[in-house]
């Protein structure tokens, strides 16, 4: 059921990471789907496999010990995992961005931001063999290139909204501060005029006041440049500022996939329930706060069947031997869990 | 602070650090059982002969007079006499250490040369078979005593291929190049004598590669270590997530990155080959500071040796600062001061 609008489509995807410690199966059938200028949040906890996921999808995984065993994951109808290294590179130079949590080691520090800047502009936009390095600078047509280039990277700064970007493009990254920093990797991520933008935690480590700019700023791009985001975090504030639609990741799978304000209603899953009855709000009061009992699993002998059931308050007999299908419950809600089953 | 005023603070640095090298190297000198003027004089001597020598030597003055008097001979250019050969000390390091440099230099030359690919390649391929072929040869090499690895090569390429001479630093039958640094082959190239050049590379080659084979190793461990560090960098994972070419990654960001710590492991190994250098010019007759320096030590000759000490402590300390300069040009964070 590919639907041309269909952007991004992962299709029951499976990774192992073989290491001496046993195979860790670190994504058991993962199931996502983005339409063209979706903001999906993708959420869970640490080691759920959210970030492999993101990781997936550039083809970034470290192999050897990642192994992905099964799954598609397919980009516009084309199974990025058939395509080769060269046509990978060329894919993420010309349709993906991506930004990652600490903007303080995602620069290089020993170049300026103008020469990262330019780099991001001509390799992701320039057949890489055609790209005038800088040594070559004194020819005409190569100092055009590169002053194209330059002119361009001042404008990605603007976009991106740092001030005064023709004078800050000659300073090195140590100058700047962490927002500011993201900013610059988001302005490198979005040179190449991307089709999906995908934000691994792009706030975590970021002061509270610039988390909310800069996901404002991710807010304002996707409007302007029509940007579909696949965001990754651990906060559902920012997932509920941010996204149209949310999916719940546990232990390897997506367990639930709903638009957000529906999602928040009506949490189906019971460790979306508790995910949610974790969060404090004003009206939890002090000491009142829930967890959810016992620990994540092991990835190496995890549960069978349903990877909560351990945890699950309504556990059956079908949760352990069964891995639980996806129910649809209204338009787009969709729950993977056998208390869904009879629902027509 | 900038780059003039911290060149200036370590030059002047210099001087302090020289004062307490040449006071540890004069005592221990002087202190030293032995009779270096008994030794000069020669065996027929008489006491009055032996006595003459050391007042016109200026021996018979106390310590502290002689240190001062040396210090103050040290800046104006007179760097001392040699007992036994009555030979000024400036104008044999004058003959003495640019070769030793020029072979130092050289085989420094072989083992970047040589050790930095291996080592870029080693990572590239960690744990792949390129990888594990660098890492046994760069064990076999480093596993061998270079006296032996020097006889093996004076054998090989000396004797049964007659490719390379044996020893020596120029052609014996042969004026060298005239002198303008010292170097023969610097000095042969800036006169454009060509002829020359390759007689003065031929006597370098065997030597230098001996010479070089200790730091080789290092070289390319330290390489293999300093890419495999940067390759795991956060920013490299962006650059690939954005699209940029693995091979701009590598040659622009991965290996720039690396180069601090390749440059710190060159300029130790330059210290330490000039020091080994000794072994090497005793095995090829070349005639160089090591050479010097060991004969030198023999005869107790202490002139000689104390300027040999004072020239070290130079290059060394030069060589350090600018390897900090190097720090500053590669690592903008670096600041001077």
């Amino acid at each position: 059921m590919t639907r041309m609008s269909d952007l991004l489509r992962i299709e029951n995807l499976h990774l192992e990471f073989r290491t001496f410690d046993g195979v860790a199966k670190v994504l058991a059938g993962v199931n996502l789907t983005m339409r063209r200028g979706d903001v999906l949040g993708l959420v869970g906890e640490t080691g759920c496999g959210k970030s492999m996921t993101a990781l997936a999808i550039p083809g970034l995984i470290p192999m050897p010990p990642g192994v992905i065993t099964e799954g598609r994951i397919l980009f516009e109808g084309e199974n990025l995992l058939d395509k080769s290294r060269d046509e990978m590179q060329r894919f993420r130079a010309r349709k993906l961005g991506m930004i990652f949590q600490d903007p303080t080691t995602n620069l290089s520090p020993v170049y300026t931001i103008r020469e990262q800047l330019i780099d991001a502009v001509l390799y992701q936009r320039m057949d890489a063999k055609r790209v005038p390095g800088r040594w070559k600078g004194w020819l005409p047509s190569a100092r055009q290139t590169r002053l194209d280039a330059e002119r361009r990277a001042v404008e990605l700064m603007a976009l991106v909204g740092i001030p005064d970007g023709d004078k800050r493009i000659a300073e090195y990254p140590h100058q700047f501060s962490g927002g500011m920093r993201q900013r610059v990797l988001i302005a490198m991520a979005l040179a190449g005029e991307p089709d999906l933008l995908i934000a691994d935690e792009p706030t975590t480590a970021l002061d509270v006041t610039i988390q909310a700019q800069i996901l404002r700023l991710i807010a304002s791009l996707v409007k302007q440049l029509g940007l579909s985001v696949l965001l990754i975090t651990h906060n559902l504030g920012v997932v509920a500022q941010t996204c149209q639609r949310v999916a719940v990741m546990y232990a390897g799978r997506v367990i639930e996939n709903a638009p957000v304000r529906e999602l928040f209603r009506y949490p189906q899953h019971p460790y979306t329930q508790g995910l949610l009855r974790a969060v404090p709000t004003t009206r939890v009061r002090r000491g009142e706060l829930e967890g959810i009992p016992g620990t994540i699993p092991n990835l190496v002998t995890p549960p069978s069947g349903c990877r909560f059931h351990p945890r699950c308050a309504h556990v059956m007999d079908v949760c352990r031997t069964v891995v639980p299908p996806g129910f649809i419950r209204e338009a787009d809600h969709v729950i993977y869990c056998h208390l869904y089953a009879e629902t027509p | 602070m900038n780059l003039r005023y911290y060149l200036l603070r370590r030059l002047l640095l210099l001087i302090p650090l020289l004062i307490g090298l040449t006071l540890l190297t004069f005592t221990v000198s002087r202190i030293l059982p032995g009779d270096p003027v008994g030794l000069a004089a020669g065996p027929q001597s008489t006491p009055e002969i032996r006595e003459r020598l050391r007042v016109q030597f200026g021996l018979d003055q106390p310590l502290p007079v002689q240190y001062i008097s040396y210090i103050a001979g040290l800046f104006s250019g007179d760097w001392g006499q040699s007992l036994y050969s009555r030979r000024f000390v400036a104008d044999d390091l004058r003959v003495y250490f640019p070769a030793t440099l020029e072979l130092t230099l050289f085989a420094i030359l072989i083992a970047s040369g040589l050790g930095i690919p291996a080592g870029i390649i080693s990572a590239i391929y960690r744990d792949k078979l390129p990888d594990q072929v660098v890492r046994v040869i760069a064990l076999f090499f480093v596993s061998f005593p270079a006296f032996w690895l020097a006889m093996i090569f004076q054998s090989i390429l000396g004797v049964s291929l007659g490719w390379f001479p044996i020893g020596k630093r120029y052609d014996v039958l042969l004026a060298p190049p005239a002198t303008i640094t010292g170097l023969f082959t610097v000095d042969a190239l800036l006169r454009l004598d060509f002829s020359a050049f390759g007689i003065a590379l031929r006597h370098l080659f065997t030597p230098a590669l001996v010479l070089s084979f200790g730091a080789l190793a290092s070289v390319t461990r330290i390489t293999r270590a300093a890419v495999l560090e940067a390759l795991d960098k956060d920013y490299v994972r962006m650059e690939r997530a954005i699209g940029i070419p693995y091979r701009v990654i590598l040659t622009k960001y991965v290996l720039r990155s690396a180069f601090i710590a390749i440059i710190t492991v060159l300029a130790l190994e330059f210290g330490w080959l000039m020091a080994g250098a000794v072994l090497v010019e005793t095995i090829f007759d070349y005639p160089g500071l090591g050479l010097y320096a060991v004969e030198s030590s023999l005869r107790l000759d202490f002139e000689p040796i104390m300027g040999i000490t004072v020239l070290y402590g130079i290059v060394f300390s030069l060589v350090n600062i600018a390897t900090d300069i190097a720090y500053g040009i590669i690592d903008p964070r670096i600041r001077y001061g």
